[in-house]
């Protein structure tokens, strides 16, 4: 009689949370969560994850709770588009949150329109991401554009005195986004240049793509290379006699793996300065800034402060992605993905943890940053990414 | 020829011919054996080295396929397709179109996504579907080998960071794996055999064959066909299971060389056979008519009856040489035998002379104390009493009467002398019998050196009528005081009117003798112990034969020994074993026959002679 009652009680309990789960507002995660940048997709599931936590914390929405549900792609855009397929079959799924990489997310695009699949891009840069002539365009990105990350690492190269880059770049819809980019950004300097250079992913060694460009008179290498490819790089640079070498101005691909983990032994010998936006050190809003280190070390065991956190920036645009999602959906009233993506287009102002978006999107602008967020950054000796002045540049 | 000839010349054959075939046939299956055999050690050491190097040959190519398929799936252009989602399409179709798998030019190269689904091949008309559950395993990191029904699929894992991120997949047709396995080998024919389904599968170098296609039946040539032998041997391909080699070896071609050195063989053999039949033809052509002449020599000089047969030294060479041979060997035998005989002779001699001298002494030894005894007699007591009574006279001559009368030594005196008389004639007598011992002993002694010079044999046979009994008798007239002295009975039974035969008396003494010493001599052995000494010679005669029998009750013989006695040397008694040997040569020189029989030691034995005396010895009684 006793043992009936409990298992009814237990039945009961699970009905309950069967019940409880079938009226949460989920929201999908597909990225790359262990493969070459799975760093990048882990700091954008804990971003996304501290936000969550912190709004069902609050309440939730619309009365109900957010729950997250991940998808790694591994950086495959095979994966990532069954992915996409396998979100849009969940009942109140209201958003998926994409992560690295551009190829996977502009492989998406046809399906996410298709599927009327809202996609928060913390991380990936291609700025045909945005761009893709998708109208309504469900793909808000708070993260860096490339066609802005060109300008400014163009920008700032010249600040420091180098004339003379060379593009090394994958080969991918990233790569191909960033040479127009950085092209145009180098024309607009009135530089050429001194040489553009491909690479597959899984390359095994760039020494003669380096050489190449070190031969054609460059004085920098612009580089546009994921984790994986970027360990190569070092690993083929460090290879090369002193005065082979070359600085490296990097978009911010590499931090999103074990890139430091896998060169650091070599990195004292190069010079090497990549793309960052966010940094919990120079925070710009320090209360949030605190806020979220303090729930981020709660939560995760690894972390006890701001250092421990990595890929710092892809926890950042996730945490700003989920809040800005909340706001549209408490704005909308509701989880219809339709209404959420007019929602997201008409939010007026949200303080975030990046920044303030003042608005974030607009029914022309899907990109919630600019130039103004970004900011160069190098490892320090134990791997945390911090930021630079120009001076360190030079 | 003549038949004789002809006939020795083929029974030589017969005798030769089917053993030397025999022979050669043996030599023939033994070197084909053994030649068979090392060239099948040979052919097999061959053919393993072969399927050895065919199936490393063959692994080769597979393992090249595999290493083409394992470099083409860490091509980082090949990779980065699978993330270059949008643009792939503008470089990959072209750097698929140049690529070809090694030695299957037209096998499918195929690049698949994480899922199995198709991005792009270098053929415009494949379509790849791969099962689920092979994805699977793929996807784990595994490649993927399988041959299913004739055809090869193999897939690679494309794996980025640690991850399978897409497949890359050939395929080779029939046609394809065939041209992949091709392997040019002179030597051995290679057949594959797929274990797919557990059929045999196999390539008779012009391609691979299905066993359940019609054209394995229909050829002719193929390994296990009734009308070429093969020897065949399979291994696997190393590393890969499903693959199994078969070279095979026409055993004719294989053993071509062997059949050339076996007809060789064979014709040197039948030449061998050949020269051998001619050889012993004409070998047995010229020795058969002089060992014929010389064996018809033999016979006559047989039917003569002559033992030391003189052939004419006539005929041909070869004849003439072998009776010339022959003569020599029978006259060094005759003289040798007249050696042996005079030898023994003279052997005889000596032992009747050391009888005669044993006899004499034996005679001569009492005749010593019988003159002793008469000269004790002469000088005995009668002569010192007279001189004493001489000397007691002379005392008293000049009171003889007194003396004689009164005294009482003078009073025996005369007794004495009155006795005298009868003491002188017993003296006599006992001196006439010692004498008359002596005379008898002079008497025997003379008779002993008469029989000694009667029988003593000359140097000349010389034939005489002979009583057979007579001279048993003087024999033991011999041994007469050595059986006394040795306490031997002898007992004789000799028939009356034995027939006279004639022979030379001295030597068949001479047998008799040796004879009687031998039983003698066998009977001393066992002096010493408490048996019965006797010897029983006992003559006998038919109307054919005369002879004698010694029967003694001595040593014996064993029965292994009696083919022995009557060899020249053979003793056991110390001596020269001369005397049964002469008395064989003796008796059978007189065409009689002397045999001796015993039941073994300490049984006694028995010799027995006979003569004949029809046609050989003349009879006259």
């Amino acid at each position: 009689m006793r043992r009936t009652f409990l298992i009814i009680i237990i039945l009961s309990m699970n009905i309950l949370n069967a019940s409880a789960d079938s009226q949460n507002i989920i929201v999908g995660l597909d990225a790359d969560l262990s493969s070459g940048s799975a760093k990048a997709g882990q700091a954008i599931l804990r971003g996304a994850e501290i936000a969550i936590d912190e709004i069902n914390r609050g309440g939730g929405l619309l009365g109900r709770k957010l729950l997250l549900v991940e998808r790694d792609h591994r950086g495959n855009p095979a994966r990532g588009i069954d992915n996409i397929n396998d979100f849009a079959s969940m009942k109140n799924l209201v958003a998926v949150i994409g992560g690295l990489h551009t190829p996977v997310a502009m492989a998406e695009m046809d399906i996410i329109h298709e599927k009327k699949m809202i996609y928060l891009c913390p991380w990936a840069a291609g700025t045909p991401i945005i761009e893709n002539n998708h109208h309504p365009n469900y793909v808000f990105r708070v993260s860096v554009r490339d066609e802005y990350a060109g300008g400014f690492l163009v920008e700032k190269l010249i600040e420091a005195g180098y004339h003379n880059p060379a593009l090394l770049l994958e080969q991918t819809g990233w790569g191909r986004s960033n040479l127009q980019a950085m092209t145009v950004a180098l024309k607009e300097k009135g530089i050429a240049p001194t040489g553009v250079y491909w690479f597959n992913w899984g390359v095994r060694d760039l020494r003669n793509q380096i050489l190449s460009a070190k031969n054609a008179g460059a004085d920098i290498l612009l580089l546009v290379a994921n984790s994986p490819e970027g360990v190569v790089a070092i690993k083929s640079m460090n290879s090369l006699a002193r005065a082979e070498q070359l600085p490296i101005l990097s978009h911010w691909g590499i931090t999103g793996g074990s890139f430091f983990e896998q060169t650091r032994t070599w990195l004292n010998g190069i010079r090497l300065w990549f793309l960052q936006t966010y940094s919990f050190f120079s925070p710009t809003s320090s209360n949030r800034n605190q806020k979220v280190i303090q729930a981020y070390c709660n939560k995760y065991p690894d972390a006890d402060s701001a250092s421990d956190i990595f890929a710092p920036a892809g926890t950042a645009h996730a945490y700003d992605l989920v809040f800005l999602l909340a706001k549209a959906i408490e704005t909308a009233g509701s989880i219809n993905r339709e209404t959420v993506q007019k929602s997201l287009e008409k939010i007026h102002m949200y303080k975030g943890l990046v920044r303030s978006y003042d608005p974030p999107f607009s029914p022309k602008m899907h990109d919630a940053l600019d130039v103004m967020d970004f900011k160069l950054a190098r490892y320090d000796h134990n791997g945390v990414i911090v930021p630079i002045t120009l001076d360190q540049l030079k | 020829m003549n038949s004789k000839h002809r006939n020795t010349v083929v029974a030589a054959m017969l005798k030769v011919i089917p053993l030397a075939t025999f022979l050669l046939i043996m030599i023939w299956l033994a070197t084909r054996y053994f030649a068979l055999n090392a060239l099948e050690e040979e052919v097999s050491d061959r053919l393993e080295v072969q399927t050895h190097m065919t199936s490393m040959a063959m692994a080769d190519r597979l393992h090249g396929l595999i290493e083409y398929g394992q470099i083409l799936s860490h091509n980082d252009l090949i990779i980065n397709s699978l993330i270059d989602f949008s643009e792939r399409k503008n470089y990959l179709p072209t750097f698929f179109q140049s690529l070809q798998i090694p030695n299957a030019h037209k096998g499918v190269i195929c690049l698949l996504d994480y899922r199995g689904r198709q991005i792009i091949s270098n053929t415009t008309h494949s379509h790849i579907e791969i099962a689920p559950s092979k994805i699977d395993a793929i996807m784990q990191g595994n490649n993927l080998f399988e041959v299913i029904e004739g055809q090869l699929f193999i897939a690679f894992p494309i794996i980025y960071n640690n991850h399978t991120e897409g497949i890359l997949y050939f395929e080779l047709k029939k046609t394809d794996l065939k041209k992949l396995l091709q392997i040019n080998n002179q030597t051995v024919t290679i057949t594959v055999v797929l274990k797919d389904t557990g059929n045999l599968t196999y390539a008779l170098n012009d391609g691979i064959y299905n066993p359940s296609e019609s054209n394995i039946n229909t050829s002719k040539e193929r390994p296990g066909s009734d009308s070429v032998n093969w020897i065949t041997q399979s291994i696997q391909i190393p590393g890969y299971p499903d693959f199994e080699i078969m070279c095979s070896l026409k055993t004719e071609s294989a053993f071509s060389s062997y059949k050339r050195t076996e007809n060789f063989l064979i014709w040197a053999m039948l030449l061998d056979l050949l020269a051998l039949i001619l050889g012993i033809f004409f070998s047995t052509k010229l020795t058969a008519k002089p060992v014929q002449d010389f064996a018809e020599l033999i016979r006559v000089a047989r039917m003569n009856k002559s033992l030391s047969p003189i052939l004419p030294e006539t005929g041909t060479p070869e004849t003439a040489s072998l009776a010339t041979a022959f003569n020599r060997l029978m006259s060094e035998r005759e003289q040798a035998r007249e050696e042996l005989l005079i030898q023994a002779v003279e052997s005889g001699r000596a032992q009747l002379s050391a009888m005669v001298l044993h006899n004499i002494g034996n005679a001569l030894t009492p005749l010593d104390p019988l003159l002793s005894q008469i000269e004790s007699i002469m000088k005995g007591k009668i002569e010192i009493r007279l001189f004493q009574c001489l000397e007691e006279i002379n005392k008293n001559k000049h009171c003889m009467t007194e003396y004689i009368t009164q005294d009482e030594q003078g009073k025996q005196i005369y007794a004495y002398l009155a006795s005298l008389p009868e003491a002188f004639k017993s003296e006599n007598d006992r001196l006439s019998n010692k004498l008359t011992e002596i005379q008898n002993k002079v008497n025997h002694i003379s008779e002993i050196v008469y029989l000694h010079q009667v029988y003593a044999p000359g140097n000349d046979e010389l034939k005489t009528n002979c009583n057979i009994n007579f001279l048993i008798n003087s024999a033991l007239q011999f041994h007469r005081n050595a059986f006394e002295n040795s306490k031997i009975d002898i007992k004789t039974t000799l028939i009356k009117d034995i027939p006279y035969f004639k022979i030379d008396k001295n030597r068949l003494m001479q047998v008799i003798f040796n004879l009687i010493q031998n039983s003698y001599e066998a009977i001393e052995v066992l002096k010493n112990l408490d048996v019965e000494h006797r010897i029983e010679i006992e003559s006998f005669s038919s109307n054919r034969t005369v002879g004698f029998k010694i029967k003694d009750s001595g040593i014996g013989i064993n029965p292994e020994d009696i083919s022995q006695v009557f060899k020249f040397g053979h003793s056991k008694k110390g001596s020269f074993g001369i005397s049964l040997h002469y008395c064989k040569q003796f008796v059978e020189a007189n065409k009689g026959s002397i045999s001796l029989s015993s039941k073994g030691l300490d049984t006694g034995s028995v010799v027995k002679v006979e003569f004949p005396i029809a046609g050989y010895n003349t009879i006259t009684r």
